[in-house]
């Protein structure tokens, strides 16, 4: 097979997504300073410390280097299809109306119109500029990694793509060298931060460096004496990501503070040495947190919610959290969870006999007739009877299905007939399926805050395959608790955040230390009090 | 079916596990540890991947320990 150019670009979009976005004082010559391993992965810019600005030019770039689409009126009345980001001359025009708007302007007019100005067009020229080559650059490189197109172009030519005034040296005396795509060694020293570049094999080589690189075919490199024949170029992307250690040594307290604050879990950092590494990152990230909780203290008696969904009042999540002292707790405990569970029931549910329609059970284990009633009457005890009678009736069928478990709409949930024998997974799938049943045919205000949220949580994000679920499992990784929170459904236009609520009620299902464990962390925290609003 | 396993390094080089091994994220399985556990406030016997990850990265920020884990396959199943 010939490859010519590679197509498709996630990788641009998806380097640019994994950024945090980290706002701070630091002038270029001070960011020179943070490890490439941490800065490498954060979107910022000399000086910007307002985090708004930065993030809505990560969004920017995003949807630029995406071509994301958004519906616009046109003159004549008639909605149409437009790229949200369309050209640098777009980016600039919007981020300097935005950095207006914010104040930004620089503090010495003598600096109006340069590079120290955020509203000055050279400025977020730069801004642009390098930001859309770094990723795409890491895209070409990252694909150039792929082994079929690395058997075909093994090697690559370092050549000047735009004379500069000030070439840097090294640069001139390797124009036009070819070596192995594999040869980290080379690459890096291309973009040495020692001469302004960026510590990483791909470009660009350095601000205003004009360098760029094109793909050398396996016969030329042959020819070159960088391969033989029979040799097969193994890709080094992982070896180089896993090979990013930073030392921390030297640098400011106050800033690891803030970059490991930023990064949160993607990075670990390691006290005794002093270094950070890239962690493989599946949890979301939480902030240092204190020592563990002292033991559980036994549980106290709640007070049960008003009976009347009528007589219900101003009750909300906020003031429940509030009654039970939990709102400004910095630490909850195992027996503040199981409180906060009782005090989260209703006092008179509705009954899963005015639910539920037709079921059709197991003969025995955790998913017969009677089961099932008592998994609904466990669910419908957080809901108000108000809210339930606006629900469709539920038709639960226990099933041999590829999933665990499934809902569609018009009440319609299966559930694996296999989980008769795991009683603590069948429930569990039962709270996920039934959040569905809430959500999805419930509050329309609901549906919009969880929505909200979920644009909020992931805004700049890419839509990539969420790891270690089926290929096709796509969605926005953020730092939800799990994963697939934020899945994505093929033809979920715009996305809802559907398996927001329904992964986060499964919280509910867990033992109360682990419900502890998880309320501690401030992440988790933030999306699980805005899920719970729904069964209010 | 995933192979999760969580690693803390202590400073002094001993080194905790805990593995295991799930068809479903939602599911609860065994958790077999490995290495000095009595340096840890808190174990679970039994509990979901994103909880055993979510627990040795508490841990380690409690001890000062390093943390890695290892996550290998896919989900069989899943609630959708």
């Amino acid at each position: 097979m010939q490859f010519v150019k590679p197509i498709l670009f996630q990788e641009a979009i998806d380097k640019l997504g994994s950024k945090s976005v980290i706002g701070s004082q630091l002038n270029s010559e001070q960011w020179a300073q943070i490890p490439t391993a941490l800065r490498e992965r954060a979107f910022f810019s000399s000086t910007i410390e307002n985090v708004r600005f930065l993030q809505r030019a990560q969004d920017s770039i995003g949807d630029f280097l995406s071509g994301a689409r958004h519906k616009v009126m046109g003159p004549d009345g008639i909605e149409r299809e437009a790229l949200k980001m369309g050209s640098r001359a777009d980016f600039v025009k919007q981020m300097s109306a935005f950095a207006i708007a914010e104040g930004m302007g620089p503090l010495d007019s003598k600096d109006k119109g340069g590079l120290k100005d955020i509203t000055s067009q050279k400025r977020l020229n730069l801004i642009f500029d390098v930001q859309t080559q770094s990723s795409t650059s890491f895209g070409n490189w990252k694909q150039g990694m792929d082994p079929s197109v690395l058997d075909e172009f093994p090697a690559q030519r370092f050549i000047r793509e735009v004379d500069v005034k000030q070439p840097r040296p090294v640069h001139q005396q390797n124009e036009g060298v070819v070596r192995l795509k594999t040869d980290l060694e080379f690459w890096t020293a291309m973009n040495s931060p020692a001469i302004g570049g960026f510590g990483v094999p791909w470009g660009p080589w350095g601000f205003g460096s004009g360098m760029t690189t094109e793909d050398v075919d396996r016969t030329e490199a042959e020819a070159l004496g960088l391969l033989s024949p029979s040799d097969t170029p193994q890709p080094v992307d992982k070896d180089f990501n896993e090979g990013l250690e930073a030392s921390l040594k030297g640098l400011d307290p106050e800033m690891v503070t803030k970059l490991q604050q930023s990064f949160g879990s993607q990075v670990e950092i390691d006290s005794a040495t002093q270094t950070a590494r890239w962690s493989a990152g599946v949890r979301p990230s939480a902030p240092v947190q204190p020592p563990s909780p002292a033991p559980a203290a036994p549980v106290q008696p709640a007070t049960p919610r008003p009976a009347s969904p009528g007589a219900r009042g101003e009750a909300t999540i906020e003031s429940v959290l509030k009654d039970l002292g939990l709102e400004a707790k910095p630490v909850v405990t195992a027996a503040d969870m199981a409180n906060l569970r009782e005090e989260l029931k209703e006092a008179a549910p509705a009954q899963a006999s005015t639910v539920l329609g037709r079921v059709k059970a197991t003969a025995s284990g955790a998913l017969t007739q009677e089961a099932i009633a008592e998994h609904v009457q466990e669910f419908l005890n957080f809901l108000p009877a108000s809210l339930v009678e606006k629900l469709p009736k539920l038709d639960i069928r226990a099933a041999s299905m590829s999933g665990r478990g499934s809902y569609s709409m018009g009440g319609n949930l299966k559930i694996d007939r296999d989980l008769r024998t795991d009683p603590d997974q069948a429930r569990r799938t039962m709270f996920h399926e039934l959040m569905h049943w809430v959500h999805r045919e419930g509050s329309p205000a609901y549906q919009k805050l969880i929505k909200d949220h979920f644009d909020a949580r992931t805004a700049g994000e890419p839509v990539v395959h969420l790891g270690n679920y089926r290929r096709d499992v796509r969605g926005k990784r953020d730092k939800w608790y799990e994963v697939y929170a934020g899945r994505i459904y093929r033809g979920e236009y715009p996305p809802m955040g559907l398996e927001v609520p329904t992964r986060y009620i499964e919280w509910l299902t867990m033992k109360p230390n682990e419900m502890a464990r998880w309320w501690n962390d401030p992440d988790f925290r933030e999306t699980m009090k805005i899920v719970l609003k729904g069964l209010f | 079916m995933v192979t999760l396993t969580c690693k803390l390094l202590f400073p002094d080089g001993k080194v905790v596990t805990g593995k295991m091994t799930a068809e479903s994220p939602e599911g609860r399985n065994p958790v077999q540890y490995d290495g000095p556990v009595e340096r840890l406030s808190e174990t679970f016997d039994d509990t979901t991947v994103a909880s055993l990850i979510f627990l040795f990265r508490d841990l380690a920020r409690e001890t000062g320990a390093a943390f890695s884990s290892d996550m290998e396959g896919e989900f069989d199943q899943w609630a959708e």
